[in-house]
């Protein structure tokens, strides 16, 4: 009987390992690498499908003018030429990019400033009907985009602004061939795109991979691996059998809770990575039809409600090390404006939580919550024992969740699930002006949940305006302390992606959800 | 090739037990009978009599639950072997056939005819040249009007009649010496049942076969046997030749069955009382399918019927001539399409409400199936009082009025307490009575209610009938296509055929002077001439 | 005859046309499509171009006499994003579904008939209660917990991955699936094969076959068997109308390429137009299964066929 099973395992054994895909044959071969992702988005024009499921794969295809340096800092806050070479701002509003001379589309059509142009042009992101819609934020206030030579490039903005070079790393930095979008079209140009990037698309099937392979002509050198595929495998635990079975090199999206057993797997390493979004929920201070007398209209029952809860144990407990609770606006991401000394406003105490409570008139009238379901990772988890320490003040909150961010924005709520990125402006810009000031969903969405007091105005006008660091840093100070006078809303922690890895595999993608194979990263 | 002296088929002294737990330790004991070449055997029983047990240990077919443990069973000279053993397929349609009750269904339903028959050929052995011709010649044989279409048809596609033609034609197609005939006509109209027994005696002498016919009705055993084999639960308790037994029968049992078998017209005539019920040309139309798929169906025409309080009257058809749906039609169960029902004079067509409810509870009804017709989860004095507490009448009156039925339909009080599977089909049938006049209805209206029973049940249950009717003064609908149990329970009755009247009239004149040429063919399509006299 | 079959393509045309409708329904009133395909921070503006682009700003009547006449057409409609005509994602998937769903069926079909007749003939005994046995659980077992064992055990136990190769539809990587997949559908097979042979054995044809001399395999292979498979006729039915919604989460935990998969994926984007499509494909597949099963009785069966 026992020589039966083991005759029987022997074979199984044998069996499988004729099935088992042969990565890295040798040291010395480039590797063709398999990264099993949650899902892909549908086209991979890099405007069109902004999301993480497109930008895991649109940083290997496509260049962008200018990139952040995480290989040798995970928040990048050091700016690196790319196919810009250099850049200067002519006039307080026009900015004029060199570009890299000789640099290869994946047709062997050469990269001009027509190109450079014509990705950043009106028709494409901030015409009334662009063709990419979802890029209009990234190209807000830009009016002008002009090939000035062969090889230079003008930007014009509406009002001064001193970072926006910084928007050049986002997606808006992505240069595409003009020659082959417009003979392609846009549709057909999300299904097989091609870019200056280290590797081309050869095969992509939005439902089940995508496979790219090294372009020996690329710019900087030829791509360290042979190949690309991003294979769809939506259930994690298939995503784990995989790697732990040698199929992929690098799985994303391990559950808050699997993390620790996945890293106790053989041959696998797991890195958490803290990246620039940070979950949060709004107050909504508005009496509307849905919500009339709305306690939250009181600024004393918002801070009592942010003084009650801690989030720093929270983090602590779901998270362990891997992210932190930020002092509103005060990211690491921003360089010289963070600030590690700098604290919150109002943090975690009950007492004061107590006082503040007793200037309102809050009688324990039911706050309703809603949430996205399993949008945030540890949203819910973290929202349970929120609900609980708000209950041990007398604050009665009930938490609704939903199943997308349409059924969210329905009235009535008195607080909302949002998270806020801090990309593109390399400072504070972006989360403390341009998501809660006038122009802001915020403000003016259907589902808005604030208007921004005279002062705030004030003080974001100023900080809009400044154009040297100094001011600029203490305009963005002065509006912070406004916005925690007001607290629209409450930061819960910087938010966190995972990656498992084979151990013998040597790549750091940073502190980002974005996922990069080219020599930089991979080493 | 057939000795005449020797027996084609001998039982000595056969035994077959039942499963341990039945009512009795044996299916049948101490058997023993033989045929003679050319010779029809009837064996004559009730059910449960184990009659049909011992054609299926002539085949070779019972089950392992009933072991034959004594006794032998020699065919042609030669003892048979062991049950369901394959070597039983050698003699199997080659020395012997068979055929059941139910013809369609022992053909199979998805094959055609002629595959069957064939096939029959094909595992004897017979060449594929000659299956069909012989085939063929067979289907003549059985007067199949076109054997060419027959060999064609699916079972479903026959009626009861064709069907045990073919199955006769099966079960001869090899010349058997022997055909055994378990109950072959009882599931059919009695025209159809003249003509088969008429086809059996033809094709006996044709073929040179001996028949073991096994049947309750002493109508048909006087019809068609030389010999005779009376079974009582599980043993002979009377054989000899046929005219001796018809003549003089010696055992109780024999006499009673005799008796039942005899038409007797001749109830005693009852005052005129006034009409309680009437119905004026009345006619139902059933419509089938949806849409595109119309079809209508004329199941009662232009039917007219008088009923007098206090009397009988008997509604007298084969199986589709409308008279279940006559039947459904004065129990305003169906909305008639055209025609009146009148109710004590008071026009019911069209009534709704409390009025119908109230008709309907003076309406009671009594059906063919007893096994059916009570819910299993009631106890028996639950099943009675439903009927009152539905219409009014307090739990503890109902119950005491129940108890009170049982009694009359002569059951005892202790079964009040039981269920029904705990009784047999006749004493079902009382408690469906009891059910049905503890709502002291005026009108009773019994469809095939005596049908399904042994006719020595029948008889004490049309018994039941009469007297409670002298008794509690009802009207009765009986529905039947016996003319026997018409003859014995009605004043008048009406004949019906495709959905018509063919004639009606008190029972006596019908019976003995019938008019329309559809009721002297049914009277004379009747088994049994040979038993007793129309009186 | 030609009545009967008109009548079940009206009443085909009904239901597709039902449900054609309350996925319209359904998909309007669970949400602002629009908004729940913008990113979620995405502003005002961007979300009314998304409505625009739906014709979702369209007063709702109008959207509904739009999308039925487009379907009259044939349009389906597109997915916004990629601007792929949803037919053409849905015929991209397909066959990966038909291979997975075909293969479990057949999978299905011949170890659950087999284990049924095999029940059958040996009633009462060890091998009957054994198959009954495993039948209870292969009909018990969840798809996706089964699934998930069948993939974890691959990979720590043999270090093999059994999920799906991508965009390639290899036979090795289809049988995990397939056999999970078919592993429910197995265990009803075989009961009901099991009890619908039994009730046909005995049934007075096939005694009365038996007293005419036939024998037992003979008994069995012509008589029983034939009759026996009628009723399965519409099990198969119900599994073939059910192939492309009863792998969706199998497909989602092989990672298998199939319309299940395009299926959630299009749920979770808000991809109407291939939502849309995809529900009427299922509703249509179970719909013409019917009427398969329909016809084919009227084939097999020729007591449907006189009436």
């Amino acid at each position: 009987m026992k020589l039966k099973v083991r005759i029987l395992l022997t074979t199984v054994l044998a069996f499988g390992a004729m099935f088992m895909s042969p990565v890295y044959l040798s040291a010395k071969e480039r590797p063709d690498l398999v990264i099993a992702v949650d899902n892909l988005w549908e086209t991979m024009d890099p405007v069109i499908g902004i999301s993480t499921t497109g930008a895991r794969v649109h940083s290997n295809v496509f260049d962008t003018l200018i990139r952040r340096n995480r290989w040798e800092d995970p928040d990048g806050n050091k700016l690196v030429p790319w196919l810009a070479t250099s850049w200067e701002r002519t006039t307080p509003t026009i900015w004029t990019f060199h570009l890299r001379e000789g640099v290869k589309f994946h047709d062997g059509h050469i990269m001009d400033a027509e190109d450079v142009a014509f990705s950043i042009s009106e028709e494409r992101l901030w015409a009334k009907k662009p063709l990419a819609p979802r890029g209009k934020r990234y190209a807000a206030g830009i009016v002008r985009s002009e090939a000035t030579g062969p090889l230079t490039v003008e930007i014009e903005t509406a009002t001064p602004d001193p970072s926006f070079a910084y928007r050049l790393v986002t997606p808006l930095g992505f240069v595409l061939p003009k020659h082959y979008y417009n003979e392609v079209g846009t549709n057909a140009f999300g299904q097989k795109p091609i870019g200056t990037g280290p590797y081309k698309i050869v095969s992509f099937d939005p439902s089940a991979e995508l496979v790219a392979t090294a372009f020996d002509d690329y710019w900087n050198g030829p791509a360290p691996a042979a190949s690309l595929t991003y294979r769809i495998v939506p259930e994690f635990s298939t995503r784990y059998a995989g790697l732990a079975a040698g199929e992929f090199d690098v799985i994303v999206s391990i559950p808050a809770d699997q993390v620790k057993s996945v890293r106790g797997t053989a041959g696998i390493k797991v890195m958490e990575k803290s990246i620039e979004n940070y979950p949060m929920f709004a107050f909504n201070t508005l009496d509307t039809e849905e919500t009339p007398n709305n306690p939250l209209k009181d600024v004393n029952l918002r801070k009592a409600m942010v003084t009650a809860i801690d989030r720093d144990g929270i983090a602590k407990a779901l998270w362990g090390d891997a992210t932190f609770v930020p002092a509103p606006f005060n990211f690491p991401e921003y360089g010289d404006y963070y600030d590690p000394d700098r604290k919150a406003v109002y943090t975690y105490d009950p007492k004061r939580s107590a006082e503040f409570l007793s200037k309102t008139n809050y009688n324990g009238e039911e706050l309703i919550w809603h949430i996205t379901r399993g949008f945030y990772p540890n949203y819910e988890v973290a929202a349970e024992f929120m609900v609980e320490q708000w209950r041990e003040v007398g604050i009665n909150v009930r938490m609704k969740i939903v199943d997308n961010f349409s059924l969210a924005y329905k009235r009535p709520f008195h607080m909302l699930n949002m998270s806020m990125s801090s990309e593109f402006s390399g400072d504070p810009y972006r989360p403390l002006w341009l998501d809660w000031g006038p122009f802001s969903s915020r403000t003016n969405a259907k589902h808005k949940t604030w208007v921004p007091s005279d002062k705030f105005l004030e003080l974001g006008n100023k900080f809009a305006g400044a154009q040297d660091f100094s001011s600029r840093k203490s305009a963005y100070l002065g509006l912070v302390a406004e916005w925690e006078d007001i607290t629209p809303g409450m930061y819960l922690w910087r938010n966190v992606v995972s990656y498992g890895v084979r151990d013998d595999f040597n790549w750091d993608p940073g502190n980002s959800a974005v996922t990069i194979f080219d020599s930089m990263y991979i080493k | 090739m057939k000795n005449t002296n020797t027996a084609i088929l001998e039982l000595s002294n056969i035994g077959i037990r039942l499963p341990s737990g039945a009512d009795r330790e044996w299916a049948v004991r101490g058997v023993s009978f033989s045929i003679l070449p050319q010779q029809t055997l009837c064996l004559v029983g009730e059910s449960g009599s184990g009659k049909s047990v011992i054609a299926q240990a002539i085949m070779g077919l019972l089950p392992a639950a009933l072991p034959l443990k004594e006794g032998k069973i020699d065919l042609l000279g030669k003892i048979t072997p062991e049950q369901r053993s394959p070597e039983f397929n050698l003699l199997r349609s080659v020395k012997m056939g068979m055929i059941f009750q139910d013809a369609v269904a022992s053909l199979n339903p998805i094959k055609r005819v002629g595959y069957q028959l064939e096939e029959i050929l094909l595992v004897h052995g017979v060449s594929r040249k000659e299956r069909k011709p012989r085939v063929l010649k067979m289907l003549r044989d059985v007067l199949l009007p076109n054997p060419e279409s027959s060999y064609n048809s699916y079972p479903h596609e026959m009626s009861g009649g064709q069907a045990q033609r073919i199955v006769i034609a099966g079960a001869l197609l090899l010349n058997p010496a022997l055909l055994i005939a378990d109950e072959p006509t009882t599931a059919l109209d009695v025209t159809t049942q003249a003509e088969i027994l008429e086809l059996i005696t033809k094709l006996k002498s044709k073929f040179d076969t001996s028949v073991l016919f096994i049947t309750h009705d002493f109508g048909v055993v006087s019809d068609i046997a030389d010999q005779i084999a009376v079974m009582k639960d599980g043993e002979i308790v009377e054989q000899g030749s046929a005219q001796d037994i018809l003549q003089k029968p010696q055992h109780e049992y024999t006499q009673k069955l005799l008796k039942a078998a005899i038409l007797d017209a001749s109830k005693e005539k009852l005052e005129d009382t006034e009409e309680i019920l009437k119905a004026d040309a009345i006619s139902l139309t059933y419509k089938k399918g949806f849409l595109f798929n119309q079809r209508e169906f004329k199941a009662v025409q232009q039917v007219s019927l008088s009923l007098k309080a206090g009397s009988t009257l008997a509604v007298v058809g084969e199986s589709g001539s409308g008279k279940s749906s006559l039947a459904k039609c004065l129990l305003r169960l169906e909305n008639i399409n055209e025609g009146r029902i009148f109710y004590r004079g008071k026009d019911m067509t069209n009534q709704k409400g409390v009025l119908l409810k109230e008709f309907r509870s003076k309406v009671q009804v009594v059906l063919q199936d007893p096994f059916g017709a009570l819910d299993p989860r009631f106890k028996i004095i639950d099943a009675i009082a439903e009927g009152p507490i539905i219409h009014g009448s307090s739990r503890e009156k109902a119950n005491l009025g129940a108890l009170e039925m049982l009694s009359l339909v002569g059951l005892t009080p202790q079964s009040a307490e039981r269920y029904p599977q705990e009784f047999s089909g006749g004493q079902r049938q009382r408690i469906c009575i009891a059910r049905a006049l503890i709502m002291r209805p005026e009108i009773l209206i019994a469809d095939e209610a005596v049908s399904a029973l042994d006719v020595s049940i029948q008889v004490k249950i049309l018994d039941l009938f009469e007297g409670l009717q002298k008794r509690l003064g009802f009207a009765m609908i009986f529905i039947t296509h016996d003319l026997r149990v018409a003859a014995a329970i009605s004043d008048s009755v009406i004949v019906m055929k495709g959905g018509k009247v063919v004639e009606s009239g008190p029972t006596p004149s019908v019976f003995k002077n019938p008019q329309a040429p559809y009721t002297k063919m049914l009277l004379a399509s009747a088994p049994g001439s040979g038993v007793g006299e129309v009186k | 005859m030609t009545g009967f079959i008109l009548s079940k393509l009206f009443r085909a045309f009904i239901t597709l046309l039902l449900t054609v409708s309350l996925v319209f329904i359904f998909i309007r009133f669970s949400g602002d499509p629009a908004a729940a395909m913008a990113p979620p921070d995405a502003p005002q503006e961007v979300i009314d171009q998304y409505a625009e682009k739906l014709g979702l700003d369209k007063p709702l009547w109008v959207q509904y006499t739009n999308y039925l006449g487009q379907i009259f057409r044939g349009d389906f409609g597109y997915s916004v994003d990629s601007g792929r005509s949803s037919v053409s994602l849905f015929l991209d998937r397909l066959p990966a579904t038909l291979y997975l769903g075909g293969l479990s069926l057949l999978i299905a079909l011949t170890v659950g008939i087999t284990l049924g007749t095999v029940a059958a003939l040996n009633r009462g005994n060890v091998l009957d209660r054994s198959v009954m046995a495993f039948s209870v659980f292969a009909f018990a077992m969840p798809n996706f917990l089964f699934g998930l064992a069948v993939i974890l055990i691959g990979a720590l136990g043999f270090q093999t991955y059994l999920g799906g190769q991508g965009a390639t539809l290899s036979w090795i990587g289809v049988l995990p699936p397939a056999l999970t997949l078919g592993l429910a559908s197995t265990g009803s097979y075989a009961r009901f094969s099991r009890s619908s042979l039994l009730e046909t054995i005995n049934k007075p044809f096939v005694l009365a076959a038996e007293a005419r001399g036939i024998s037992r395999t003979r008994r069995l292979v012509f008589h029983a068997m034939p009759n026996a498979a009628i009723p399965l006729v519409t099990l198969i039915g119900l599994s073939l109308g059910g192939l492309i919604a009863g792998s969706v989460v199998t497909e989602q935990v092989f990672a298998w390429p199939g319309v299940g998969q395009l299926l959630v994926r299009s749920v979770a984007t808000r991809d109407i137009a291939t939502v849309q499509f995809i529900v009427l494909a299922i509703a249509a597949t179970m719909v013409f299964a019917n009427l398969l099963v329909d016809f084919l009785y009227l084939i097999i069966d020729p007591r449907i066929r006189a009436q």
